[in-house]
């Protein structure tokens, strides 16, 4: 490309700019060569090039990288920021419906704590008869003195009894300290021993069913597996008592407060679901 | 890429970076924090970077930076910023060839201002100076010819006025 008069102050800018090839730098000086009135524009417009000036960023150890900035957290550090069952087990409690579910469960513990505390002779009774009552009746003043009490109830609970197998009873004196143990262990321990002991200081056991058997059950007897001690009977009371494990329940009022649950339930349900 | 090639990145390109920034917005502490950000933005993009692209890639970031930067400069202060800007530059009043070019430089509009510096501060050629600005090559060369003969018009002015 040739330069001339009309296309040299292109040219001139590319010169300045160095955007030239080595050749193209060659035609320009060529041209200057033979126009040398154009050898002042071109000074003028080197001199619009800035010259770079020494301007340092100063704090260069700002932007450094040391390998302190990668340093890595130790493990057990890293296990220390885990999370752990025992969050999950907060967070849990923490759920809106589970802590209904909770309030609803302690409730109801309440209320059997409750009606323990204040039946417990009654139960008691109840469920020691079957060993008691009959060793009362064979043994020592110090055992019968304990169970006298209590067999003074029996009559009006009858319809409800929980009653050992007379069988296993009668085939093995251990198979009677073992069940008595299951019935009265969990109650009241200090007086599963003595009739415990009063059971293993009888000699006569068979009179003791003999005796003590009649008594209790007036109406069915029912026959327990050698695992279980008790079994509920079916009597179909107008009263509507229910027995869990040795405590009595009115069952109009606990159909009333599993009806309460179970709509607290139902409400919990539908609000989560709106 | 290492800390050790990151650390000669830093002696190699902060300064140009520094001096592009501060030079068009005039402000040092705003263009340190701008070639900081370029920097950490380096960094992070380490992988992606090409070694031979570094120096132009932290002239693009920091060069973005300083527009969003001027942008929000602009919205918070519209009056005064512009004037600042040329007074940190031209407080002195001696009429050398230099100062008379840096005031001159100082009154192009900034992608005048911008094609200038990274032409002759930085030697970037059409190209690169494209890449960073995001312009083509035949802007950057219609731009800068254009603020070359601003300039020049406004050398001989001055020449003439001092003269």
């Amino acid at each position: 490309m040739k330069i001339d008069i009309t296309n040299y102050e292109e040219f001139f800018l590319l010169y300045i700019d160095n955007e030239l090839t080595a050749t193209q730098k060659a035609a320009v000086e060529a041209f200057l060569q033979e126009n040398p009135t154009y050898q002042k524009e071109l000074s003028l417009l080197q001199q619009t090039v800035l010259n770079p000036e020494a301007i340092a960023y100063e704090d260069k150890a700002l932007l450094y990288r040391f390998e302190e900035m990668e340093a890595i957290l130790p493990n057990e550090f890293k296990q220390s920021l885990y999370r752990k069952e025992a969050q999950v087990v907060k967070g849990f409690f923490f759920n809106k419906r589970m802590r209904a579910v909770s309030a609803v469960a302690a409730l109801c513990l309440l209320m059997i704590g409750y009606r323990f505390a204040i039946k417990v002779p009654e139960q008691f009774q109840l469920n020691t008869i079957a060993t008691t009552s009959s060793i009362a009746q064979s043994n020592t003043n110090r055992s019968s003195n304990l169970i006298t009490p209590l067999a003074v109830k029996l009559p009006s609970k009858n319809q409800h009894l929980y009653n050992f197998s007379t069988k296993d009873i009668q085939e093995s004196k251990n198979q009677v300290a073992h069940l008595s143990t299951e019935a009265l262990a969990i109650i009241v321990p200090e007086t599963t021993t003595t009739s415990l002991a009063s059971i293993e200081k009888s000699e006569h056991m068979d009179a003791i069913q003999n005796t003590s058997i009649p008594n209790i059950t007036t109406n069915s007897i029912v026959t327990a597996e050698p695992a279980e001690s008790f079994e509920e009977l079916n009597t179909e009371n107008p009263d509507r008592v229910i027995y869990i494990a040795n405590l009595e329940i009115d069952g109009d009022k606990l159909r009333g407060l599993t009806r309460r649950v179970s709509a607290l339930l139902r409400r919990n349900k539908t609000e989560k679901e709106k | 890429m290492t800390d050790q090639e990151f650390n000669n990145c830093v002696d190699n390109y902060s300064d140009g970076v520094y001096r592009f920034i501060v030079k068009n917005i005039g402000h040092e502490a705003d263009a340190q924090d701008i070639v900081q950000t370029a920097f950490e933005k380096l960094w992070i993009n380490r992988s992606k970077v090409a070694p031979e692209k570094i120096k132009s890639y932290l002239f693009t970031v920091a060069y973005h930076q300083m527009i969003d930067h001027v942008r929000k400069d602009k919205k918070a202060d519209t009056t005064d910023n512009f004037e600042t800007i040329k007074g940190q530059y031209t407080f002195q009043t001696d009429n050398t060839l230099k100062q008379v070019l840096l005031k001159a430089i100082n009154e192009l509009n900034p992608t005048q201002k911008s094609l200038v510096l990274l032409k002759d501060y930085e030697g970037y050629n059409y190209q690169e100076i494209g890449e960073i600005m995001n312009l083509s090559e035949s802007q950057v060369k219609v731009y800068l010819h254009r603020a070359r003969l601003i300039l020049k018009e406004k050398l001989v002015h001055l020449q003439k006025m001092s003269a």
